[in-house]
């Protein structure tokens, strides 16, 4: 009798996931905290605390006292901001995009830039910076984002074409060696480009090591539609993703569309990835360690993994990007060696450590 | 209910025809086990019924067409269980049986409480409600096979795919996994096809045995007409024994050849 009850209760728990509400709010609070909490440091400015009254008073209908000058308020709001909310997008879809293709390559190493958008990306940099950087300062759109975008998407769109070759293959284990190829080639291009260009290097380098620090209100709103678009469909596959969990025979057996699954992932995640890699740099590190320390705290299902890992992983880096703040102050420290100072520790510290989830 | 029907069914698999003009046709709530030599074709053709390969020819279950079927369709007449499915990390045992419900739930959905109280009923069946908790990783062979059978008892369709379900377990999971095969076609009328390498065990679970040789069928009745030691000398290139018990089980034995060793 005491038996079926424990046993009716044991499977009754399992009948509404009330964890997945709880862990998703937990996350956006933590999120919009760091967001708060990032506006509150910089080199000149109003004294932390005034922050987060001001930003109470600025909602509407509340309205509290911080005495803050309105040069202040412009120092919060016309610098501080746009940096916070741009590190908020690139460390969000950044984790995103790797926790996703994680899921379609069935592979735990996998991170966003897999398929060669990272190569691509400084390649087009790369082209822009030597062809005369500081003659592209007067033209109405600066085409060192849109160079960067548009190398991802073609190192991507290559890397697609030249493993299919026409052929329906599924396993996606192709397209990972067909990315290798590329990255390798594109990498190879782009340091011929600089050996002939040696006076752009420095430039060069300090794009592929990320920078958030010119961030402006602009940049937001260059990535936000590909970040929404982007993180919008990806989110919409996670319960796929746990179905491919089993593999491509067993996934197809339970009526999945597999190649269907996999290239939408992959065509949303390189978008997306493209889009901040274009304004931010080469971020290194953000689209593997945030996917998998969630997975250690929540558990690997895909329901949590990709909402969690947008919102942590926007938290992630734009606490990364305040000792670059901080530090070595008034040079500025590149958010990728912080990321990659910090994660490639942790991340070999995990391998050894734990078992690790696909 | 309806039969499975096979006709003329041919697989090329790497420009080599693997399957040859099957044609079998499976009585509702009957088990049918093919057996035969590895590359025989067994596996190519539980993929190509389950419709995860490619074949010319026709099968059908009932009236519906299987290759015509959509996908979400299909898995809702026919489910698959591989011969080393995938269990993987981080996954417990009930997410792992609620896969099963990916046919009734649509491209972006999510499953409902209605499926959700499915799995659980499952499991009960089943009895592995102690276990949905555990992760499907770390779990037992015989603990595994049992519940990549939920998962495809939870796809709640007629015809269940088996392809070398004991190959993995030590004699008591074997029995135990098969008996809980046996249990659930009776109970629920389901329709079975397994691919097995055990003889004996084929011979005492399924109502007709079918013997595969390179893609083409040898021979197919009771486990009294295909096993004999003739015939599984012939396309297993084995030497055999086989004993017939008073109760009608057909027990195949291997002989060992001494002549080996001069």
């Amino acid at each position: 009798m005491t038996a079926t009850a424990t046993l009716r209760t044991r499977t009754g728990a399992f009948l509404r996931d009330h964890s997945f509400a709880l862990w998703v709010a937990a996350s956006v609070f933590v999120f919009l905290s760091v967001i708060v909490f990032g506006a509150m440091f910089g080199p000149a400015g109003p004294a932390w605390w005034r922050v987060p009254t001001e930003l109470v008073n600025r909602l509407p209908i509340v309205s509290a006292h911080s005495g803050m000058s309105s040069l202040d308020w412009n120092i919060v709001w016309e610098i501080r901001m746009p940096r916070v909310v741009l590190a908020a997008l690139v460390g969000g879809m950044l984790s995103l995009s790797g926790a996703s293709l994680q899921g379609v390559f069935r592979n735990p190493l996998v991170d966003p830039y897999l398929l060669g958008v990272a190569a691509g990306a400084g390649l087009g940099a790369t082209l822009v910076f030597t062809i005369n950087r500081s003659g592209t300062s007067s033209w109405p759109i600066d085409p060192l984002p849109l160079a960067a975008f548009a190398g991802g998407l073609l190192a991507v769109v290559a890397t697609y074409f030249l493993s299919t070759g026409g052929s329906n293959e599924r396993s996606g284990v192709k397209l990972v060696l067909a990315g290798v190829a590329i990255t390798s080639l594109v990498t190879a291009v782009q340091a011929f480009v600089l050996q002939r260009n040696s006076d752009v290097v420095r430039q060069v380098y300090s794009w592929i090591l990320g920078r958030l620090s010119t961030a402006n209100w602009s940049d937001v709103r260059l990535v936000l539609p590909y970040v929404v678009l982007s993180a919008a469909v990806l989110l919409l596959h996670a319960r796929l993703l746990d179905v491919m969990r089993i593999g491509d025979d067993e996934a197809s057996a339970l009526g999945t569309n597999v190649a269907r699954v996999r290239i939408t992932v992959i065509v949303a995640s390189t978008i997306g990835t493209a889009a901040v890699v274009a304004v931010s740099g080469l971020i290194g590190f953000v689209g593997i360690i945030v996917p998998h320390v969630i997975r250690l705290v929540t558990g690997a299902s895909y329901r949590r993994l990709l909402p969690l890992s947008f919102f942590i992983g926007g938290a992630f880096l734009i606490l990364c990007d305040i000792p670059g703040r901080i530090l070595d102050n008034p040079a500025e420290t590149p958010i990728g060696v912080v990321t990659a100072f910090l994660g490639a520790p942790f991340f070999l510290l995990l391998l050894r450590t734990r078992k690790v989830p696909a | 209910m309806s039969n499975l029907r096979c006709t003329d069914v041919s697989i090329r698999l790497h420009k080599r025809t693997v399957v040859q003009d099957f044609s079998a046709n499976v009585e509702p709530g009957s088990w049918l086990c093919l057996i035969g030599p590895n590359g025989a074709g067994k596996s190519s053709l539980l993929k190509a019924v389950a419709g995860l390969i490619k074949y010319s020819g026709e099968v059908t279950i009932g009236d519906e067409e299987v290759h015509k079927l959509k996908a979400r369709r299909r898995s809702q007449l026919i489910s698959y269980v591989p011969q080393t499915p995938i269990f993987p990390l981080g996954m417990n045992g009930f997410e792992y049986v609620l896969l099963g419900r990916n046919p009734y739930v649509s491209h972006f959905g999510y499953e409902t409480s209605e499926d959700r109280q499915i799995v659980a009923d499952v499991l009960t069946r089943l009895e592995l409600d102690s276990l949905a908790n555990r992760d499907v990783s770390e779990m037992s062979g015989g603990e595994r096979q049992r519940f990549a059978i939920a998962r495809a008892i939870a796809q709640g369709s007629p015809v269940l795919l088996l392809d070398e379900p004991t190959s993995a377990l030590d004699l008591g999971n074997q029995q135990l996994a098969l008996e809980l095969v046996e249990r659930l076609r009776a109970e629920m009328g389901l329709t079975v096809i397994s691919a097995m390498h055990d003889l004996t065990l084929a011979g005492l679970y399924s109502d007709q045995l079918l013997l595969l040789h390179e893609g083409t069928t040898v021979v197919m009745g009771n486990a009294d007409e295909v096993l004999q030691a003739e015939t599984l000398s012939e396309f297993y290139g084995a030497s055999v024994r086989v004993h017939r018990a008073d109760d009608g089980t057909v027990v195949v034995l291997p002989i060992r050849n001494r002549d080996v060793i001069q």
